[in-house]
């Protein structure tokens, strides 16, 4: 790629107008161009704007809107300003051009050549893009007042230059984008870990769920082993019910019979008893012995006549004779005695007593008597006879009772609850095998491990750790893998620099030796800043200058970059001038210098001898009361702008009088005359 | 800007010495996709896969 400015165009901005045409045949710029621009002039704004037009960086007119705009004070003053730069990309030429307009605060962009033609936009041939990167074009668009910050050693300049110009730094960037891409990667994937503390928790887990996993299945085995056994000891029970039901059945038959006949008994024991009871009611019947002391009392009674010959009404009949039965007349005072005595005797109501228990004895006792048999005596017997019946009948109950039960002992309630512990442990097993089976959709990473009882679930957790502990080992080995490209990037990029560097420094020495003649300067060592052995500040400013040209000259390779500078001969001092302007005038690629006051002596006059015929000169100039003796009397070749004039040609910029340029004036007569710094 | 030869020939070599041939030529292309122009974070980052995947893993020495 070769890139050449060939001129630009300035209206209406800070500073003067200006019309730069560096062409000077067959639409071929000068190699070499100085142009000199007064103070005021607007060299660091058209400085600023061709680095805008080359990047499309606009961000400093953006933010410094005063200093593009002239002072509405100013009688030039424009609402908007016109800057055009024209260049040639392969010696196809392209013209950009920027609309500042200063009210709006807007900027249009236009591009006009190549293949797309006109465009309202930055279009520079997509070839030369990578050449117009702002951090290049702050190379080779250069302010040589910063040329003093490449030899200061509080500032990294050189070093940033250095990495810029030979790309060192995207080695940098590479190993950034690594960074952000493992970054990404991390947040992309399930879990972002890569460090062995998580991969030791996930393979714990792993482990965890598969000796859960085994205990699941040996729990398992047991059930399995629980449930055959369970289901073989159902049958076996089952049988022996069945079995147990079927003898029980015919002793339940006699059993049955038994208790009818139990109750019988107890039955007749119960009437028994009750006549007993009775017989107590009638005592006489209970013993013959009995009856006959009743039927003895009544003898007695009868014998004595009782209770006839003792009743009170007998002396109550005897008191109405005329004579006592101890044949004593019966006298009143005979009569009052046994009357008073007869309340002594029974009465009435004790004689029907005594009667009635004669007719009783007489009526029931002795018709007893008559009776042969004893009815207590044959009661008693067989109540005995029963009691005993009963009792046999029981015991032979009972042994029924047990025979009912199996030979073991066991009943069929004891078979039918050893029954159901069985399907109990069963449905238990079924229950365990069930969950052990299923899917269970409610485990997830956080259920402690030892209450899981589904395997599905516990598969799917283990795969799920292990596809993070894949993607871990995948980050982890990325990681790795990042690292050792990062280790690699840094081994290339020190190794580059170290080469390139020690061609750098040779190649400066031996400038330096053409240069500077009247001392031994050597660089030393590029770091942050350049290192050399120079004492003075133009000595270190010439190291810098050599610095930058030679490092563009060695990155380049067989590319052509404009070397456009601001100031470049001011820093220098004039006793290195010379020698830097022949070192300018041999440089392969496009050299443009923006000289203000001072700067001609001792440089312009070298470079311009060096540069014949491929040398543009221009001495831009504003139109005031200063300059009045060029306005009213133009030298050859004046061309007017509105605010300002213009003269092409070597003679006349050194004959420039231009403002504070009297001891540049000076300097040039005594170069002129052969005369020595 | 195209890479300098310079910058080729070391990079090759140390990649040569560590067997990472692949791996150079990748880094070379994504030397010169950033030297084309300004690049976004996400065409650097396809770029850096890219560069990851060439990367040839050595095997663990197998001391048995």
């Amino acid at each position: 790629m070769r890139i050449q400015i060939h001129g630009w165009k300035s209206t209406g901005i800070a500073g003067i107008d200006m019309d730069v045409d560096l062409t000077l045949t067959k639409n071929k710029p000068s190699k070499v161009a100085m142009i000199w621009l007064d103070s005021g002039g607007g060299k660091t704004t058209t400085h600023n704007l061709i680095k805008a037009c080359l990047t499309n960086d606009l961000s400093d007119i953006e933010n410094n809107w005063n200093k593009y705009s002239r002072k509405t004070e100013d009688p030039f003053y424009k609402d908007e300003g016109i800057f055009l730069l024209k260049v040639s990309f392969d010696n196809i030429v392209y013209t950009f051009t920027l609309k500042l307009n200063f009210t709006a605060k807007t900027i249009d962009f236009e591009t006009e050549g190549g293949s797309s033609g006109h465009s309202h936009s930055y279009k520079p041939p997509y070839a030369a893009k990578s050449y117009l990167k702002k951090e290049f074009v702050d190379l080779y668009i250069f302010n040589g007042e910063k040329a003093e910050e490449m030899v200061d050693r509080d500032s990294d300049t050189a070093k940033t230059t250095f990495e810029t110009i030979y790309q060192l730094n995207y080695f940098d960037k590479i190993s950034e984008s690594l960074d952000t891409y493992f970054k990404k990667l991390k947040e992309s994937s399930l879990h972002s870990v890569s460090d062995k503390s998580q991969i030791t928790l996930i393979n714990n887990k792993i482990e965890a769920l598969k000796g859960r996993r085994k205990s699941l299945n040996d729990e398992m085995n047991k059930w399995n082993k629980k449930i055959t056994s369970a289901n073989a000891e159902i049958i076996k029970l089952t049988q022996e019910g069945a079995k147990v039901n079927k003898d029980a059945e015919k002793k339940r038959e006699e059993i049955i019979k038994f208790e009818k006949k139990e109750k019988e008994f107890i039955n007749n024991i119960d009437i028994q008893g009750r006549k007993i009871l009775d017989l107590y009611m009638s005592p006489y019947k209970i013993s013959k012995k009995i009856a006959n002391e009743f039927t003895f009392f009544k003898a007695n009674l009868e014998r004595l006549k009782i209770p006839e010959h003792s009743a009170k009404e007998f002396f109550l009949d005897l008191v109405q004779t005329e004579k006592c039965i101890c044949d004593e007349p019966m006298t009143e005072v005979r009569k009052k005695i046994i009357l008073n005595n007869a309340k002594n005797y029974v009465g009435s109501n004790f004689t029907g007593f005594l009667n009635a228990m004669k007719d009783d004895v007489k009526t029931h006792v002795e018709e007893e008597l008559k009776n042969k048999g004893n009815s207590f005596e044959s009661l008693h017997v067989e109540l005995t006879k029963n009691k005993t019946e009963l009792l046999n009948l029981q015991r032979t109950l009972e042994g029924l009772r047990d025979d009912v039960k199996t030979v073991s002992g066991r009943t069929l309630k004891d078979i039918e609850e050893d029954r159901i512990s069985q399907l109990s442990i069963k449905a238990q097993g079924d229950l365990f095998i069930e969950n052990f089976s299923k899917m269970e959709n409610s485990v997830d990473e956080k259920t402690p491990v030892n209450t899981i009882c589904s395997m599905p679930a516990i598969d799917a957790l283990i795969k799920q750790f292990e596809a993070k502990l894949n993607i871990t080992k995948s980050l982890r080995d990325k990681a790795q893998t990042i690292e050792s490209i990062k280790a690699l990037l840094i081994d290339c990029r020190e190794a580059t620099a170290a080469a390139l560097k020690t061609q750098l420094i040779d190649k400066m020495n031996e400038r330096l030796l053409d240069i500077v003649k009247d001392d031994n300067i050597q660089v030393l060592s590029i770091d942050n800043s350049i290192e050399h052995s120079g004492a003075s500040t133009g000595q270190a400013l010439v190291v810098s200058y050599i610095f930058l040209s030679t490092a563009l000259e060695m990155a380049i390779e067989a590319n052509e970059f404009p070397l456009l500078v601001d100031s470049p001969a001011a820093p220098i001092g004039p006793r290195y001038r010379k020698n830097i302007a022949r070192l300018i005038a041999n440089l392969p690629n496009q050299y443009i210098a923006l000289l203000q006051g001072g700067e001609r002596q001792w440089f312009c006059k070298t470079l311009y001898d060096n540069s014949q015929p491929n040398i543009s000169v221009i001495t831009l100039f504003k139109k005031e009361s200063y300059y009045k003796k060029y306005l009213d009397n133009p030298p050859k070749g004046l061309i007017h702008q509105e605010n300002s004039a213009m003269v092409h040609g070597f003679d006349f910029l050194m004959q420039f009088e231009g403002e504070d340029s009297e001891d540049d004036l000076k300097g040039i007569q005594k170069e002129l005359r052969g005369e020595s710094v | 800007m195209p890479i300098l030869k310079i910058t080729k020939q070391i990079t090759n070599e140390i990649c040569k010495k560590e067997d990472q041939l692949h791996l150079y030529e990748a880094l070379i292309k994504y030397l010169e996709f950033l030297s084309e122009s300004e690049r976004s974070e996400e065409e650097k980052i396809e770029r850096a896969e890219t560069l990851i995947n060439s990367y040839k893993v050595k095997q663990p020495l197998d001391l048995v």
